[in-house]
C-alpha cells in the first residue's frame, strides 16, 4: 500500500458522519468604501493617491521622482517599457527600479490588492523591485474576503493569485518594524 | 428557598472567615442555608493533576444533597465550575447541575443583593479569577468581542463606600493553576508578582476575587514581598460593615 | 528530571532578565489583536463560523484531501503523500537531486520544523537557507524558532547583532533593526539568486481550486517560488479549506489573530507552475492520523497556527517557547506533542493553569484548556509517574473522601508547627535566587469552619 492509500484509509476508518457544509453568513459595514480602504491602507504604512484617469501618470510620476520606471499596464507600456526578463530575475539593469502595475480590485477592510499573471506579467515582479505603484479604480473595491473571493471564484483561473497589502515588512528583530524586508521598500496605490 | 453551602476544604481549614461570611449572606437574603457537612472537597485538586480517577466517590455527598436543596451555593468559583464540568456533569440532570451555584453567580442570578447592607470605605482592586470569568461567564473577558458585563461588580455594588478598581490585565490569570503553583513554582510566582506589580501600580489597598485559592496565592506572595496590600474574598467584602 | 518545562521556564525566568521583556513583547501582538478583533462587527460568529468548517472539512477529509490532489494535478502541479517525517524528507530529497538542485531557498514552515527536514537536507549534502528574517536568525544561531510566527522573539536585538557580525560579518556593536534587517536583505539576495530550488510551508490547501496559500509579511516565499525552476510545498493534511468562500473565513482571520495586522502583507495563491518549472505539493500526515483517530483531539486539526494562542498565554509569555521542548509551543503545542511521544513530553500538558485565555483567542476555537486537562488524565495513565506527586494525591484523595479521616488530617495539621509551614520542607514556600521570600504560606488559623460551626451553629 502506498502511503497515499495508508492515509486515506486511516482516515476512513474513523472518520464517522459528514457534517454539512456551514453558511457563511456575516454582517459588515458595506459603505464608505473608499474611506476604509484609505485608513487601513495608510496605517499599514502605504501611500494613497487620489487621482483621475488624466491625472494618474502625473501622480506617478511626482511619486517616483523620475527613477527606472517599468510598468505592465498596457496604457502605460508605450511610456514606461517592460524589459524585465525573468529569464535573468536578478539582472540589475533589467529590474525595474519603479514598477507600476493595476490591481483587478481591491479590498476595504485591508487594503489588499489582488494582481495575477494578468496584471501583473511576471511574478515576480510583485516582489523584486525596489518600489512598487498599483492602480485602482475606486469603483472596484469590495468590502471584504468574502466579496473579494467571490469575485475570484467568477473571474477566470490564475495561474499565481496574490493579495498584496504593503510594502515587506518585517518585525522579527524584537518586535521592531521594519520596512522592505525582502521585497518591495514602498507601495504606493494611485486610487482613480 | 433551601440553600446547601458547601465549604470547599482549603476555605475550611485555612479561611473559615470566609465559610462564615458566606454563610451568614446567604441568610442576610432570607435563604434558609443548610450547611453540607459531607462533601468535603470537589476533587479538583487531584483531576487537575490528572488523578481524576482517585476522586470517583467525591460525587457521592454531592448527588444526596442535591435533591434536597434548591440550590447547591459554594463561595469558590473553581470548585462550582469543577462540579459542574466535571465531577457532577456525568451523572446529574442539566436541571440538577444548575442548581450549583458559585455564590456570585447565586447572587445575581437567583437570590438579589436587596437586602445585603454592607459597607467597606476603601479601593479595592478586582482580580478576574479564571474560572469564574471563563468557566461561569461571570463576566467579560477580554478576549471577546461581546457586550461588557460583570455580574461581580453588580454584586459588589451593594457594598457602601467601595472604590472598586478594575486594573488593566483584571483577568490575566494570577498563577495559582492547583498543583501548578507547586510544580511550576518559578512560573507561578512571576505571573504573582506580576499580578501583585499591577495592583500597587493601581494603588489599591485590598485585592478581591471570587477565589480563596488565588487569593491565597496571591496573599503568600504579597506577604513574601513585603507588600501592604492585603487580599479579601468577595464574601468578606459582602459581609463587612466598616 | 532536567529538560522539563518547570526546569526549563525557570532557567528562562531566573537566569536572564529576559523574562518581563519577552512578556511585554507578546501582550504587545495581544493587544494588537484585541484591536484587529474590534474592527470586525461579527468577530466571535467569524470565529464560529471558521470552527464549523473546520469541522466539516476534518469530517470529510479523505474526499476533499483527493479532490485537491485531482485539482492540483489538472492545474499542472505535481503531487506527493507522505506517511511520516521520514518520507517527507526522503521525497524532497529526491525531488532535489532528480532536478540537479543542490541549494534551496526555504520560506517558514513549521512542518519542516517538526519533520526535521534541514538537517536531513544538510546531511545529504544540500545547502539550504532559511529566507524568513527570524527563522534566519535562528538557523545561524543553530536554534529552534521559539514561537511559531516570531521565530526569534526569544532574542534581543543585541544578541542578533551578535550573530550577524560573527556569521555576517556586520559592524560589532551595531544593533540598529534597520541595519540588521538591511544586511540581511542583501545577503538574503545573494542567496535567492544561488539557489537551485525553493521550499515553502503551505497555509492553505483549497480543494475545489487545487491551489495552496501562502502568507508572509516579507514575500521571502515568493521570491524564491517565482525565480526558481524547482518549487516544492510542504503542506500538513489538516490544512485544506473547500472553496474561496471558506478560504475569504480565514484570511480575515489568521493575520488578525496573529499579529494584530488586518492581513498578511502578501497572501500568495499559488495554482500553476510557470513555464519550464516544476512546482510539487507533499501532502504530509506524520501522526496527523493518529490525531484524527482521536474524537476528543480531533478538533486540535483545526489549528491554523495563528500563535494566538501563544501571545496570550500568561505561562508562554513568561516562559519562552524553548521551554516546550517540542517544535510548536505553548497551549496548542502542549496539546499536539503527546502525540509526539508521551514519555517525553508527558510535562507539557501539565505547564499550564488552564486559565482557558487561549480557548478566547482561538480563531478556530479549540477548546486548549479542556484538551490539556484530558491529556493530564491520560498521560498519569500511560506514562511513568512522579511518585511523590502521585502518592501525595493519593494520600489526599483518601483524606478527602471521609469525613473521620479529614477531621483527624485537620486536627493534626494545627498541631504541625508554624515554623515547619514556613520553612522550605513545604513546597508552597518559594525562595527567589537572590535569596529574597518568593511566596509564603498562609498563616493557619485556630479552627476551621467545620470546628467554628459546631460550636456556634449547631446548638442554635
Ligand atoms: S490553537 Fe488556535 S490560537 Fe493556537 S495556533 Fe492554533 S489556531 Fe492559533
Amino acid at each position: 500500500m502506498d502511503s497515499k492509500e495508508r492515509i486515506l484509509s486511516s482516515l476512513k476508518n474513523v472518520v464517522g458522519e459528514p457534517l454539512p457544509r456551514p453558511e457563511i453568513n456575516l454582517q459588515y459595514k458595506t459603505e464608505a468604501l473608499t474611506e476604509i480602504f484609505i485608513g487601513v491602507a495608510e496605517a499599514s504604512g502605504t501611500e494613497v493617491f487620489l487621482a483621475t484617469g488624466d491625472t494618474v501618470a502625473e501622480t506617478i510620476e511626482t511619486w517616483s521622482k523620475g527613477g527606472n520606471i517599468q510598468s505592465s499596464v498596457p496604457a502605460l507600456q508605450k511610456k514606461y517599457p517592460l524589459v524585465f526578463d525573468e529569464q535573468v530575475p536578478f539582472e540589475k539593469d533589467k529590474m525595474p527600479g519603479i514598477f507600476v502595475t493595476e490591481a483587478s480590485f481591491g479590498v476595504a477592510e485591508n487594503a489588499a490588492l489582488w494582481l495575477t499573471d494578468h496584471e501583473l506579467s511576471s511574478r515576480l515582479l510583485a516582489f523584486i523591485p525596489e518600489r512598487i505603484i498599483v492602480l485602482l479604480k475606486a469603483d472596484t473595491l469590495v468590502p471584504t474576503m468574502h466579496e473579494a473571493y467571490e469575485n475570484i471564484g467568477a473571474e477566470p483561473p490564475f495561474g499565481f493569485g496574490l493579495f498584496m497589502a504593503g510594502a515587506s515588512k518585517t518585525a522579527d528583530i524584537e518586535q521592531t518594524l521594519v520596512k522592505g524586508a525582502q521585497g518591495a521598500k514602498e507601495l504606493a496605490v494611485i486610487l482613480y | 428557598m433551601t440553600v446547601g453551602l458547601f465549604v470547599p476544604c482549603y476555605i475550611d481549614q485555612l479561611y473559615p472567615k470566609v465559610g462564615k461570611d458566606t454563610l451568614e449572606i446567604l441568610e442576610k437574603t432570607g435563604c434558609n442555608v443548610v450547611f453540607l457537612q459531607d462533601p468535603l472537597c470537589c476533587g479538583q485538586p487531584m483531576a487537575n493533576s490528572g488523578y481524576e480517577k482517585m476522586t470517583s466517590g467525591f460525587e457521592k455527598p454531592f448527588l444526596k444533597a442535591l435533591p434536597e436543596v434548591d440550590y447547591l451555593v459554594t463561595p469558590s468559583a473553581s470548585c462550582s465550575y469543577h462540579l459542574s464540568h466535571h465531577l457532577l456533569k456525568p451523572l446529574v440532570s442539566a436541571e440538577e447541575l444548575a442548581k450549583v451555584k458559585e455564590l456570585t453567580e447565586f447572587l445575581h442570578d437567583v437570590a438579589g443583593i436587596d437586602k445585603l447592607k454592607a459597607s467597606f470605605p476603601h479601593k479595592v482592586g478586582l482580580h478576574l479569577s479564571c474560572h469564574g470569568l471563563r468557566g461561569l461567564d461571570l463576566g467579560t473577558p477580554s478576549e471577546l468581542k461581546v457586550p461588557y458585563y460583570s455580574k461581580i461588580e453588580k454584586v459588589l455594588s451593594a457594598v457602601e463606600g467601595l472604590d472598586l478598581v478594575v486594573p488593566p490585565k483584571a483577568d490575566e490569570c494570577c498563577g495559582f493553576g492547583g498543583s501548578f503553583a507547586v510544580f511550576e513554582s518559578a512560573v507561578s510566582v512571576k505571573m504573582g508578582s506580576d499580578k501583585m506589580c499591577g495592583m500597587a501600580e493601581a494603588e489599591v489597598e485590598y485585592v478581591a476575587a471570587t477565589d480563596m485559592s488565588c487569593l491565597m496565592h496571591l496573599e503568600g506572595v504579597f506577604r513574601a514581598g513585603d507588600s501592604p496590600m492585603r487580599v479579601m474574598h468577595i464574601a468578606e467584602l459582602l459581609n463587612s460593615e466598616e | 528530571m532536567k529538560g522539563t518545562h518547570a526546569n526549563l521556564s525557570k532557567d528562562f525566568i531566573t537566569g536572564s532578565d529576559k523574562t518581563d521583556w519577552h512578556n511585554n513583547a507578546l501582550w504587545f501582538l495581544r493587544a494588537k489583536r484585541d484591536i484587529q478583533r474590534d474592527t470586525i462587527e461579527d468577530w466571535e460568529k467569524l470565529r464560529s463560523t471558521a470552527a464549523a468548517i473546520k469541522d466539516h472539512t476534518l469530517s470529510r477529509l479523505p474526499e476533499y484531501l483527493q479532490t485537491f490532489e485531482e485539482n492540483a494535478v489538472k492545474n499542472g502541479m505535481q503531487v506527493h503523500w507522505a506517511w511520516d517525517d521520514k518520507e517527507l524528507r526522503e521525497i524532497t530529497a529526491k525531488i532535489l537531486k532528480d532536478n540537479n538542485a543542490r541549494s534551496v531557498v526555504k520560506s517558514k514552515s513549521m512542518l519542516t520544523e517538526e519533520c526535521g527536514l534541514n538537517p536531513y537536507l544538510e546531511q545529504e549534502g544540500f545547502e539550504v537557507v532559511d529566507t524568513d528574517l527570524g527563522e534566519r536568525i535562528v538557523q545561524l544561531r543553530k536554534e529552534h524558532p521559539s514561537h511559531i510566527v516570531v521565530p526569534a522573539i526569544h532574542l534581543k536585538k543585541e544578541e542578533v547583532s551578535d550573530t550577524f557580525h560573527e556569521k555576517m560579518n556586520t559592524e560589532k556593536g551595531n544593533a540598529s533593526p534597520d541595519y540588521l534587517a538591511s544586511v540581511a536583505r542583501e545577503a538574503l539576495r545573494k542567496d535567492f539568486m544561488k539557489a537551485d530550488a525553493a521550499i515553502t510551508g503551505v497555509n492553505f490547501g483549497v480543494a475545489e481550486a487545487g491551489a495552496v496559500v501562502v502568507c508572509t509579511n516579507e514575500g521571502n516565499a515568493d521570491m524564491g517560488v517565482h525565480s526558481k525552476k524547482t518549487v516544492i510545498h510542504c503542506m500538513g493534511m489538516e490544512k485544506l479549506v473547500p472553496g474561496y468562500d471558506e478560504l475569504a473565513v480565514f484570511t480575515r482571520l489568521l493575520a488578525r489573530s496573529a499579529t494584530g495586522q488586518p492581513v498578511t502583507v502578501f497572501t500568495s495563491h499559488y495554482r500553476k507552475p510557470r513555464p519550464e518549472t516544476t512546482e510539487h505539493i507533499i501532502i504530509v500526515n506524520n501522526k496527523r492520523t493518529d490525531i484524527f483517530a482521536d474524537p476528543e483531539f480531533r478538533q486540535a486539526m483545526r489549528c491554523i497556527r495563528c500563535g494566538a494562542c501563544m501571545n496570550t498565554c500568561p505561562v508562554y509569555r513568561r516562559s519562552g517557547g524553548h521551554s516546550y521542548h517540542h517544535t510548536v509551543p505553548g497551549p496548542i503545542g502542549s496539546v499536539l506533542a503527546p502525540f509526539y511521544g508521551k514519555e517525553k513530553n508527558k510535562d507539557l500538558p501539565f505547564a499550564s493553569t488552564l486559565c482557558g485565555s487561549c480557548n478566547n483567542v482561538c480563531p478556530v476555537k479549540i477548546d486548549l484548556a479542556g484538551l490539556l486537562y484530558r491529556w493530564r488524565q491520560k498521560l498519569t495513565d500511560e506514562t511513568s509517574s512522579d511518585m511523590s506527586k502521585k502518592i501525595g494525591m493519593e494520600v489526599g484523595s483518601k483524606i478527602l473522601k471521609s469525613r473521620k479521616k479529614y477531621d483527624l488530617a485537620g486536627s493534626v495539621f494545627r498541631w504541625v508547627p508554624k515554623g515547619l509551614l514556613q520553612s522550605g520542607l513545604n513546597p508552597w514556600n518559594v525562595h527567589l535566587p537572590d535569596g529574597r521570600k518568593g511566596r509564603v504560606f498562609p498563616e493557619v488559623p485556630k479552627e476551621s469552619f467545620r470546628q467554628w460551626y459546631k460550636k456556634n451553629q449547631e446548638d442554635s
